[in-house]
């Protein structure tokens, strides 16, 4: 087992507008993914693309080395996919879902979905349309986790719910992940959500992948550098410089250092990991040219292409 | 997936069942004074044992006529209405939604992530709500034979081709599969079950009128009454007569107004050298009984009468060219769900 999930210059365009485009990446297996965007960055595509909802219109997509579009029966069952705003039948009770999950699976751990909706005291017979936003995430993330999947993908899991049930969500989510050393990717326009919970990351930003990469090590290496206003030049050609400000007296840059920053002008701190994410997406939107990023070696490319997709048309809409 | 149809649409099933029951009911209670009287016996004849004989005497003509009187043909519009719109309410309440109702309400994206494909999930939908639809259809179809055999002299034949034999259940089939790509193409319920309404009266009604009638050439016969009082072949009783009329010397038709305005002068019946003094009241579509009146004027102007059928044992191959014909389209329109579905869709 090495990656759960490879794409190779994957994109996806609806009429002449990309919603995601050249995004090559292999998500290890074992992992827990955030895949974090501003709204309209390409994540549902992504997963929609993932799953096989979608077909690609440019490279392609593997989930464990197969295709979710030309070998459905293979992927399918291994997928455990929880669309945004977790849809459910409204007039179907609780059970009924179980049922259609029953009937639909050849793979399904009906124990395990009625234990775990037991164990947050889930009425079975009541309409899903009747219950709590939070309640019905739960029934839709315990549809997902009957299947028994090796890679679980969850579109904005989070974003109903309340802080109290996003902790129980999460907890719940790693419970299983860590149990079946499953593979999950969750998507949120918030890195802070799933900060605790998630230690690799992917950031989409207009259509692009903007960083990618552990969470420990892209933490380690992104540093704040605090300097007299001078020519920063020699920083920049050394280091990446992702973010940059300046006041009259003064120049903060925000880099992914390459080795070590020797230059005793600047006082080098450490930066939250919302902070460096914020930088990442604030860069793909100023396009800056020089800031490429390249020195991660990373299979992304750089958001040279100055293309804006801020009309873009809402995700939920675009992917119907 | 039987089950999942059932679930989703149980509401809309059981209201169907009922109209279905309803219209059914409806047809049978509403033929029975009809079929009473046809077997009401006065002086040892009935209107049937009259029709069985083809017995000319007094009391049968006026027991037939009479009886042809009250109940000429299913005449009942809410009945004819009711058969000949059934496979529109099905295309739309049962086929529309099918599609359309999950994308609407996004459903698509838990029900095509489960263990099952796409094609296998959209064929086993359809030929459960295709089982639904004909169980339905054959209700009401077993009515409509009841209803149509309540009215033996009228009540077959051309004469209620849309509703007998097999043609009604190829309609079924194909307003549901209508429905269904309309849903899938639209991917809004009620504008589905609009286009699905507007769709099977836009495909039906130019069959009826344009295409129906050239299944296989027709029969024509065009005769000089004056010379061919009663010719020998002519439509018979459960032919369907297509068209009829006047043709002038050169074998063009004669309008209907054109005709009276040369047979009455203008302002009505009136004799004249000009003009013919028909002694009956002729009329340019029923032109087949020319008893009583002056066909020697025709004969003078050089016209003839034509008149264009289909004889009634074509019935049951037009029957089958038809049902082969709304079948085809059906499966043309599986085929186009099936594409919107797993490509235009994905």
């Amino acid at each position: 087992m090495s990656n759960a999930l490879e794409t190779a210059q994957l994109g996806r365009r609806y009429g002449r507008v990309w919603a995601l485009q050249d995004c090559t990446l292999a998500l290890p297996a074992g992992r827990i993914v955030a895949l974090v965007g501003p709204n309209g960055a390409g994540k549902t595509t992504f997963l929609h693309l993932a799953v096989g909802l979608l077909r690609p219109t440019a490279g392609s997509v593997s989930v464990f080395g197969h295709s979710p579009q030309r070998e459905p029966l293979t992927v399918l069952p291994r997928v455990g996919f929880v669309a945004q705003d977790h849809p459910l039948y409204k007039e179907f009770t609780v059970n009924d879902h179980l049922t259609l999950g029953r009937k639909l699976n050849r793979r399904w751990d009906e124990a395990y979905a009625v234990s775990r909706l037991n164990q947050f005291g889930i009425p079975l017979t009541r309409a899903a349309g009747k219950l709590s936003g939070g309640q019905q995430a739960q029934v839709a993330l315990a549809l997902g986790m009957a299947k028994r999947p090796e890679l679980a993908l969850l579109d904005e899991p989070l974003a109903s719910l309340d802080p109290l049930a996003r902790r129980d969500f999460l907890r719940a989510l790693m419970d299983v992940a860590v149990a079946d050393g499953l593979t999950v990717v969750l998507s949120s326009h918030l890195i802070t959500d799933l900060e605790r919970v998630c230690d690799y990351l992917v950031v989409l930003s207009h259509s692009r992948v903007a960083l990618i990469g552990d969470i420990e090590e892209i933490v380690r290496t992104h540093k704040r550098l605090v300097g007299p206003r001078t020519d920063h030049t020699a920083v920049a050609a050394v280091h990446n410089v992702i973010e940059e400000s300046h006041t009259a007296r003064q120049t903060t840059l925000l880099v992914r250092v390459n080795g070590h920053i020797f230059d005793p002008a600047w006082e080098i701190a450490d930066v939250t990991l919302e902070d460096i994410v914020l930088a990442y997406m604030g860069q793909a939107r100023a396009s800056v040219s020089e800031a490429s990023g390249g020195g991660m070696g990373g299979p992304w490319r750089s958001p040279l292409d100055d293309e804006k997709h801020d009309e873009e048309r809402d995700e939920s809409e675009v992917t119907r | 997936m039987i089950w999942l149809v059932w679930r989703r649409h149980r509401l809309g099933i059981l209201a169907l069942t009922l109209l279905a029951l309803a219209l059914a009911v409806y047809l049978v209670i509403g033929s029975w004074p009809a079929r009473a009287a046809y077997y009401q016996v006065t002086n040892g004849q009935s209107p049937a044992s009259c029709y069985a004989s083809q017995s000319t005497s007094t009391l049968c003509t006026q027991l037939t006529a009479q009886w042809r009187d009250t109940y000429d043909d299913p005449g009942d519009v809410l009945g004819w209405l009711g058969i000949l719109i059934a496979p529109a309410v099905l295309g739309m309440f049962l086929g529309a939604p099918l599609v359309a109702d999950e994308l609407e309400s996004g459903t698509q994206r838990l029900a095509w992530t489960q263990g099952v494909t796409r094609r296998r999930w959209l064929l086993t939908l359809i030929a459960s709500e295709a089982i639904v639809a004909l169980l339905l259809a054959g209700v009401v179809q077993v009515a409509v034979w009841y209803w149509l055999g309540s009215y033996p002299p009228d009540g077959n034949g051309f004469g209620a081709f849309d509703m007998m034999g097999m043609a009604p259940l190829a309609y079924v089939a194909f307003a549901l599969m209508l429905g269904l790509a309309m849903g899938a193409l639209v991917r809004r319920v009620v504008p589905a079950m609009l286009l699905t309404l507007v769709g099977y009266l836009a495909v039906r009604i130019p069959i009826v009128l344009y295409a129906r009638p050239h299944y296989l050439p027709p029969l024509t016969l065009t005769w000089d009454p004056y010379v061919t009082p009663n010719p020998r072949i002519q439509p018979g009783s459960q032919d369907w007569v297509v068209s009829g009329g006047w043709l002038d010397s050169t074998g063009k038709p004669i309008g209907r107004g054109d005709f009276f305005a040369r047979v009455f002068g203008a302002g009505g019946p009136r004799p004249g050298p000009n003009y013919c003094t028909p002694m009956g009241q002729p009329d340019a579509n029923i032109g087949t009984d020319f008893n009583g009146w002056n066909t020697l004027c025709t004969h003078n102007y050089g016209w003839h009468y034509q008149t264009v059928w289909q004889p009634a044992d074509r019935f049951w191959l037009f029957q089958g060219i038809e049902c082969a014909l709304f079948l085809a389209l059906a499966v043309a329109l599986v085929a186009l769900t099936l594409w919107l579905v797993r490509r235009v869709l994905a």
